[in-house]
């Protein structure tokens, strides 16, 4: 369509001018998609995984483990090219024919053959790839359990077949020593001309052009290296207050902390700016302090009819805080993580996908604290066990104005969250729809949208106005680089010519959410899209394979009983924090519906009451220590005792409760009802056993019988003997640890307490 | 799937010969009993169920109908439309259905009746439509009772307190019916283990099994499937019959799927095993998880597809079920005009047998529709205070 197509790309100064002809066109392809959408109604349903793997190279000798920057030539070798009119490729819709046969006979492709078609991609990293089925996969539950085990192990040993015999094929969230001492092979000096990086070496990018531009576009778009604070450990030993020893030069030197990071910020990653806002960070600082609250902001101009929820908690919470913190300073900490681990489910039309989107996104917090799998960055025991918020922050691209920490001169509004980060609003379900369990009051935050696309959604088009927001809200970023033919003859004026959804694409790739909507593509044949995030990438394709399935099976149940998991934004934001925190699942309660199945009808489950507890650390030992009789004094209450725990419309909760159920506070539990789903389906019982056996692991997971791989790392690295009790981890313990990880995932070494 | 739950108007006059009551539960999926879904044992679910229908259709509203053609009382909720397959449109769905003929359903001779059978077909296609069913298991009770009384640990979960809200009916009196659960358990045990119930011969249940491969071979019902059997019950029902059934299915409760782990039985079932667990113990002898290999061969070899359930032994017991009656005055609301012969009387109602249906749509893996059918009559015996007066 495009003749010849260029491989050119324009940075994000070149195409600054052309950004609002951009946005107008994004917004034209996003209506085009949404009108050619609105009779569709998928009568199949299918979705896919995307993964991700880390290679590392060991020296056994020197006892080091480093990464290798070898995954351009290893997807060279699988015959990938580089294409970047494809790189926002989809995966195909299988053949009608091709799925019938598969589903009704049972022995579909051969999970190697399968494997050999995976579509391999590039990422940011030098050291990590993604992959993809190279078809979206029909839904059923024997192939789901027959299939996708064994689907996931034919890949990595497809992909461990090309390595060489010193290198190892990991799937790790991150690297753990990445940006401490050596961490790559063939590392040079920092502060490379690609990077530009204190800490990273260039030989860390892939040098993909717009993955270099995109690095380049949130550096310059930010106006400053967006430093990210990863708080410390603190282990008996460790120095106090905290100074990094790989940190050479002292970045708070002639720079100034403002309060600002991403999206659920309250202590988690903080940033660094230059000396010119000094004097404007110093005289807002009130502001932003108000701001930071979500429930405290003042309502904003954007949503006046969004009214916040009365009596929302305020959280006691450490103030942020550039001490005893790790700094990084490169957005390839974040877009460079590698592993990961995303569900992408096909809803049959929009109001499936709107139910999809709203109901996943209180669970994604759960989902992070059952996969955490990050407790160590940098060479450094850190105080989280997951990495989102460090990615979230890596990438943050807001300018001061955006940040607030100017004025508003020529920004579009301040900004709550970085581009990467918690969902900002539900969608609620359509306006005409019956389910009446979505209230405004959920949507609690504040949060800014571009006023020009919003118009042409709502007024001109009439798409409903909380999809316009949804949609005009991706249009307040920038893109951060564009492909010749977006801008048209060579940036002169714009003629539209795309592949039909380009513009929205990048939009859509520049703002990441814990779910994400995509919109129907008539090119792919791809409906309505609602994609998970917040999962981080599990050691075995045996636990991969468990919380795939438990996605995949919770989004049905979702849709067959019509759960009612909302939350108001500012608690699930809450939640995410919460989740991050070292060892969550057994010491974080979270704020969760107590009545999934209420308030459908629009009148029940209105109270807006939470019922709070104390610690969960001393209700899970409780629970686990004396089981029997526990019963009612674990019930750890407010003032007014059992009736208002029965009345309240969220309580906090542990994610045992969460997931297998609490008769103390009436919640039914997650597994629960997905266990009750399973006999209308009629699996054989071969079948059914493998199934349940992945569930066990979720369910273990979650009541804490098994421990998380963070956990696992935790654990390891404390009861290492070189370890000296000061957060570090050194060469010789990352040697260690990875080297029993791979005996793990490769089924050589047992390790009960995180399998079972 | 909308949200739609109409209302639809379903009065009429009270009818004069109450001996049959038929009632339909709510669609489990759309309603508010859909929490009860998460009881895990289907005998609670059953108990809530009824209790929220009888609630909405009785006590709510009015919702019931006789129907002279059955001779029978049916009781409706007012929100689960008939025939709803056809009306919402689906297409690729798929039916099972699951046949509980309880101890109570039995003829003149003292066996199974296939006259039930026919019964629970024709209130199954009155409720979802003229569907064909594409999976049917029959269950026995006094099979299911004793192959599960067998077990020990798998009983210990029926009696386990009820975790329920307060969103209950509160006159359930529930903790009372299922005190009586386990003695009503043992009562068939107790009674079917005289001359009826010969755990290897299985003629007393050949007219029911020939009357369910008929719905198969009339085209009602694409697969037949048989529940809780043993391999020697099931080779025997095979060798008279002649019949092979396409399914069968055995109790499997879910730490039996994970028997390999110690732990986690022990933590499930803790202290809730009464005295039981010596019992437990032989089941799990010979395979590690899952049902007896014997059975599995016998099932493989000929063919037959291994299915698993965890529903309670006894799904609905005479005690929960005369619970439910008295709380909502179903004798009194609905008087016989029957007069009985001298010396005899109308009975209570017991319960005779239940179906569960469920409506899947397979290739969203969405359950659509998904609920219970229950039917209770009385019969006429002789009076015993005419009989003799011991009281």
């Amino acid at each position: 369509m495009d003749g010849p197509q260029s491989k050119q790309l324009y940075s994000w100064k070149e195409i600054l001018p052309h950004m609002e002809e951009i946005r107008a066109e994004a917004t034209n392809q996003f209506i085009a998609a949404w009108k050619s959408a609105r009779s569709r109604h998928a009568s199949d349903f299918m979705w896919h995984e995307t993964m991700g793997y880390v290679i590392v190279k060991r020296d056994d000798a020197a006892r080091r483990i480093v990464l290798s920057p070898r995954m351009p030539e290893i997807l060279k070798e699988m015959g990938y090219a580089f294409d970047p009119g494809t790189f926002c490729s989809h995966p195909d819709i299988p053949d009608k024919q091709d799925s019938r046969s598969n589903s009704s006979g049972g022995t579909a492709m051969a999970p190697v053959d399968d494997a050999a078609k995976t579509c391999w991609r590039p990422a940011h990293a030098r050291f990590a790839l993604r992959c993809e089925p190279p078809y979206l996969r029909s839904f059923s539950l024997v192939r789901l359990t027959r299939e996708l085990q064994p689907c996931l192990q034919a890949r990595r040993s497809l992909l461990k077949s090309k390595l060489r015999p010193d290198e190892m094929l990991l799937s790790i969230n991150q690297f753990p020593l990445l940006g401490a001492g050596t961490y790559i092979d063939g590392q040079n000096s920092p502060n490379g001309p690609l990077l530009g990086s204190q800490m990273l070496s260039d030989v860390c990018l892939n040098p993909i052009p717009s993955f270099t531009l995109e690095i380049d576009g949130i550096n310059e778009r930010r106006g400053a290296v967006p430093y990210t604070a990863v708080p410390v450990f603190r282990d008996t030993n460790t120095l106090w207050p905290f100074t990094d020893k790989h940190q050479s030069t002292d970045p708070f030197k002639g720079g100034v902390l403002v309060k600002c990071d991403s999206g659920s910020d309250r202590d988690s990653a903080c940033s660094i700016d230059n000396q010119a806002t000094t004097a404007a960070a110093t005289s807002i600082a009130a502001d932003i302090d108000a701001s930071r609250l979500p429930w405290s902001a003042p309502y904003s101009e954007s949503q006046p009819d969004m009214q916040m929820a009365p009596n929302l908690p305020r959280q006691p919470s450490d103030p942020p805080s550039n001490k005893n913190c790790l700094l990084l300073d490169s957005p390839l900490f974040g877009i460079g993580n590698g592993g990961v681990l995303r569900i992408t489910l096909c809803a049959a039309d929009l109001n499936e996908a709107r139910l999809l989107h709203d109901q996943l996104a209180p669970i994604s917090a759960i989902m992070a604290a059952l996969t955490a799998a990050t407790p160590i960055v940098k060479g450094y025991l850190v105080d989280r066990d997951c990495y989102w918020d460090v990615q979230c922050g890596t990438v943050d691209d807001r300018t001061l104005q955006e940040r607030g920490i100017v004025p508003l001169t020529t920004a579009k509004g301040r900004l709550q969250k970085s581009r990467y980060g918690s969902i900002d609003m539900y969608l609620g379900p359509e306006d005409a729809s019956m389910d009446l369990a979505f209230r405004s009051q959920y949507n609690d935050c504040t949060f800014t949208y571009d006023e020009e696309s919003h118009q042409m959604m709502h007024n001109a088009v009439g798409i409903d106005e909380r999809l316009s927001f949804h949609v005009s809200r991706l249009f307040v970023r920038d893109i951060h680089y564009a492909p010749e033919r977006m801008l048209g003859n060579k940036g002169k004026g714009l003629s539209v010519r795309s592949d039909g959804q380009e513009h929205f694409k990048r939009f859509l790739g520049c703002s990441r959410q814990n779910v994400c909507l995509y919109p129907p593509n008539k090119n792919t044949g791809s409906g309505w899209e609602v994609a998970v995030m917040s999962l981080e990438v599990q050691l075995t394709d045996a636990e991969n394979a468990a919380f795939i399935t438990f996605i995949v099976l919770l989004s049905r149940v979702i849709i067959s009983y019509r759960l009612n998991l909302y939350l108001p934004i500012s608690l699930m934001d809450e939640n995410m924090a919460r989740a991050q925190k070292p060892n969550a699942v057994r010491e974080q309660l979270f704020y969760f519906r107590r009545d999934l199945f209420g308030g459908r009808d629009g009148k029940s489950n209105g109270s807006g009451r939470i019922s709070k507890r104390k610690n969960a650390a001393s209700s899970w030992h409780t629970v686990h220590h004396a089981h029997a009789s526990a019963g009612s004094e674990r019930g750890v209450f407010g003032p007014r005792g059992k009736g208002l725990r029965e009345n309240a419309e969220y309580v906090e909760l542990t994610i045992d409760e969460i997931i297998n159920g609490s008769t103390t506070y009436c919640v039914s539990g997650i597994m629960n009802i997905i266990l009750n789903y399973l006999p209308s389906m009629r699996l054989e019982f071969e079948d059914e056993q493998v199934l349940r056996r992945q569930l066990l692991l979720v369910k273990r997971r979650a009541s804490g019988k098994l421990c998380t791989l963070a956990a696992w790392m935790r654990n390891f690295v404390q009861n290492h003997p070189e370890y000296h009790h000061n957060s570090e981890v050194s060469q010789s313990i990352n040697y260690d640890m990875l080297r029993t990880m791979n005996d793990i995932e490769e089924g050589k070494t047992a390790a009960p307490e995180l399998l079972g | 799937m909308g949200m739609t739950r109409r209302r639809q108007v379903i009065t009429e006059k009270v009818p004069t010969t109450p001996r049959k009551v038929v009632v339909y539960t709510d669609n489990l999926m759309t309603s508010n009993s859909a929490r009860n879904s998460t009881a895990k044992d289907s005998c609670k679910e059953l108990a809530h169920s009824l209790a929220d229908t009888l609630n909405t259709a009785l006590v709510v509203s009015t919702s019931f109908r006789f129907d002279p053609d059955l001779n029978m009382l049916e009781i409706l909720d007012p929100y689960n439309p008939r025939n709803n397959i056809e009306v919402k449109g689906f297409t690729n769905y798929q039916v099972s259905a699951k046949l509980f003929i309880l101890s109570a359903a039995v003829d003149k001779s003292n066996r199974p009746s296939p006259l039930y059978v026919k019964q629970a077909l024709a209130c199954v296609k009155k409720q979802l439509g003229p569907v064909k069913i594409d999976e049917l298991f029959v269950s026995f009770a006094d099979i299911s009772a004793r192959s599960n009384g067998n077990r020990g640990g798998s009983m210990a979960s029926t009696q386990k307190p009820r975790n329920r809200g307060k969103h209950l009916h509160r006159s359930m009196g529930n903790r009372r019916a299922h005190s009586l659960l386990a003695r009503e358990t043992s009562r068939i045990i107790h009674e079917s283990s005289s001359e009826e119930y010969d755990e290897k011969n299985m003629s007393r249940y050949l007219k029911v099994w020939k009357m369910i491969n008929k719905l198969k071979t009339d085209g009602d019902a694409a697969k037949i499937g048989i529940c809780d059997l043993s391999k020697h019950q099931l080779e025997d029902l095979c060798e008279i019959t002649g019949i092979v059934p396409d399914m069968v299915q055995v109790r499997m409760d879910e730490e039996q799927f994970l028997l390999d782990d110690d732990d986690d039985k022990q933590d499930t079932n803790g202290s809730e095993i009464h005295g039981q667990s010596g019992a437990g113990s032989d089941y799990s002898g010979d395979s590690s998880s899952g049902p007896d290999s014997d059975l599995r061969r016998f099932a493989q070899t000929h063919g037959i597809s291994m299915r698993t359930h965890s529903d309670s032994p006894d799904i609905l017991s005479n005690a929960t079920f005369q619970t439910l009656a008295a709380d909502f005055r179903i004798n009194e609301r609905f008087p016989t005009t029957e007069v009985p012969p001298e010396g005899y009387m109308i009975d209570l109602m017991r319960p005779r047998w239940v179906v569960n249906y469920s409506v899947a749509l397979r290739n969203r893996g969405l359950i659509a529709n998904r609920g219970y059918i229950i039917m209770a009559s009385s019969d006429c015996v002789l009076d015993p205070n005419r009989v003799s007066h011991c009281g």
